[in-house]
């Protein structure tokens, strides 16, 4: 009899082996069309396909309590009626106006405006470059100092407009994570859209997430070895734009100009343990272009939230702040910058 | 010392060690030959869903969902969403693709043509 336990071990031995299943187990995928976007979600261990439910439940939310074009959502709310009484948007502005202030003003919660102008807004409008008179009426508009936040309120200076757009899939992360937690995951890779959020971790190693080239959508820059509990967002010059009598206008506004940021920088890619500050520091990081960027990067260590960054200017080059980035394309130079 | 049981090799013997033997096979088998197997496809996603998987032979293709229909053509080992009826027309705009990791996606049909690798992607995401 012993023989023929002993035949049967073996046998489940082999078919093991040749699983090649992944030590945290098989992960559970998703996709989810949300905050005019697509986005995969990839789970581990815990209550996989309940984590996924609920995400999946919770960016719908999101998406329609945030956007600001749709009637009922509490951006729209606030912008019609100069007031709201909520949790969420209360949060999500007194972050936002702490990035305007730790920025100087790179980025801003008001630009709604101003996007509409261009034709950069959530509907979908048309692109053109606006007159100067309306940048200028419109700027008149723009600044953190028209929105007031006590407790759950917010008092907004009409004509003033806010867009949540800056900050929405840094909240959507965090709210990601939420999820994840009440459910018992251990380890998950959500890409929000080009935007990742990182929460737990593998058992075979750290997370890997591929930086794309901004001059090449199909090539990567990199691979970036990162923790868990991390967000890694990127904003770049590439996402959207459009050109008009041969000049390229791209969809990154400056808050102080009304138009499309004139920085040396592509992209920046920010990784940080706050979504939102992540979300709107890299768009902050375009504005201010490479020197400004990496000022904001050692004043936030001290002053505000900590947050590392990886930059690719106009020139060719490549500049990072933490390791674990392993450069991949061709054609840059790779700086670490301490 | 002479009182040791024999060991006579019966047929049940004989069935396990075919057992044992046919399952290595069976395994090493699909170790072996699936990277010659598994050539680039183009995953045709429909909400969220994967519907289809297409070689690269020449060929054209309708698909439509959520109100929106776009014609895919393969071609010379590059795929494209040729036309849509999708009001961004983002889609047709990405132009023709061809290499694994790259994507069409039609936001407004919820429908996403990924090239797949013969080779799994050494990252767990995408940022940028
Ligand atoms: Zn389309």
């Amino acid at each position: 009899m012993k023989k023929y336990i002993f035949a049967l071990f073996l046998i489940a031995c082999l078919a093991l082996a040749g699983c090649g299943r992944q030590p945290d187990g098989t992960p559970h995928r998703r996709t989810v069309f949300a905050m005019d976007t697509v986005m995969n979600l990839t789970v581990y261990g815990g209550n996989g396909e309940a984590a996924l439910s609920a995400a999946e439940q919770e960016l719908y939310r999101l998406d329609a309590h945030l956007a600001r074009g749709t009637a009922g959502s509490v951006v729209y709310a606030l912008n019609h009626d100069g007031t709201v009484i909520d949790r969420e948007a209360a949060a999500l502005l007194r972050a936002s106006g702490s990035v305007a202030q730790a920025s100087d003003g790179a980025f801003d919660p008001t630009v709604a405006e101003l996007l509409d102008l261009w034709g950069f807004g959530s509907g979908a409008g048309e692109h053109r470059v606006p007159l100067p008179e309306e940048i200028a009426a419109a700027l008149a508009h723009v600044g953190e100092k028209y929105v007031h936040i006590d407790g759950e309120q917010v008092i907004l200076d009409l004509p003033a407009q806010v867009d949540l757009g800056g900050v929405a899939k840094g909240w959507a992360g965090e709210r990601m994570f939420a999820c994840m937690k009440e459910n018992g995951i251990t380890g998950a890779a959500l890409d929000l859209g080009g935007d990742v959020a990182l929460w737990g971790g593998k058992l075979d190693g750290p997370w890997r997430v591929a930086i794309k080239d901004p001059a090449d959508e199909s090539a990567y820059l990199g691979v970036l070895e990162a923790e868990g509990d991390r967000f890694i967002m990127t904003s770049g010059v590439y996402e959207r734009y459009f050109e008009e009598n041969g000049v390229r206008y791209h969809h990154i506004l400056d808050p102080k100009t009304g138009y499309p940021a004139d920085s040396d920088l592509l992209s920046a890619t920010v990784i940080c343990k706050d979504g939102i500050w992540a979300d709107a520091l890299a768009t902050a990081c375009c504005v201010l272009g490479a020197d400004g960027a990496l000022e904001l990067w050692k004043t936030a260590a001290t002053e505000w939230v900590p947050f590392d960054a990886i930059l690719v200017t106009d020139d060719g080059r490549v500049l990072y702040t933490c390791d674990g980035f392993t450069a991949q394309a061709e054609g840059y130079t790779y700086e670490r910058v301490a | 010392m002479s009182g040791s049981p024999k060991l006579v090799p019966t047929k049940y013997d004989a069935l396990v060690v075919l057992i044992v033997l046919a399952l290595a096979v069976a395994l090493g088998a699909r170790y072996w030959f699936a990277p010659a197997r598994e050539a680039a496809e183009i995953i045709v996603s429909i909400g969220g869903v994967e519907a289809e998987r297409l070689t690269f032979d020449d060929s054209e293709y309708d698909y439509t969902n959520n109100g929106y229909t776009v014609h895919v053509t393969v071609r010379a080992g590059s795929v494209r969403v040729d036309h849509a009826d999708c009001p961004t027309q983002d889609c047709v705009r990405t132009g023709a693709i061809s290499r694994p990791g790259q994507s069409i996606v039609c936001l407004p049909a919820r429908i996403i043509l990924t090239i797949e690798g013969a080779a799994a992607p050494d990252y767990d995401a995408i940022a940028g």
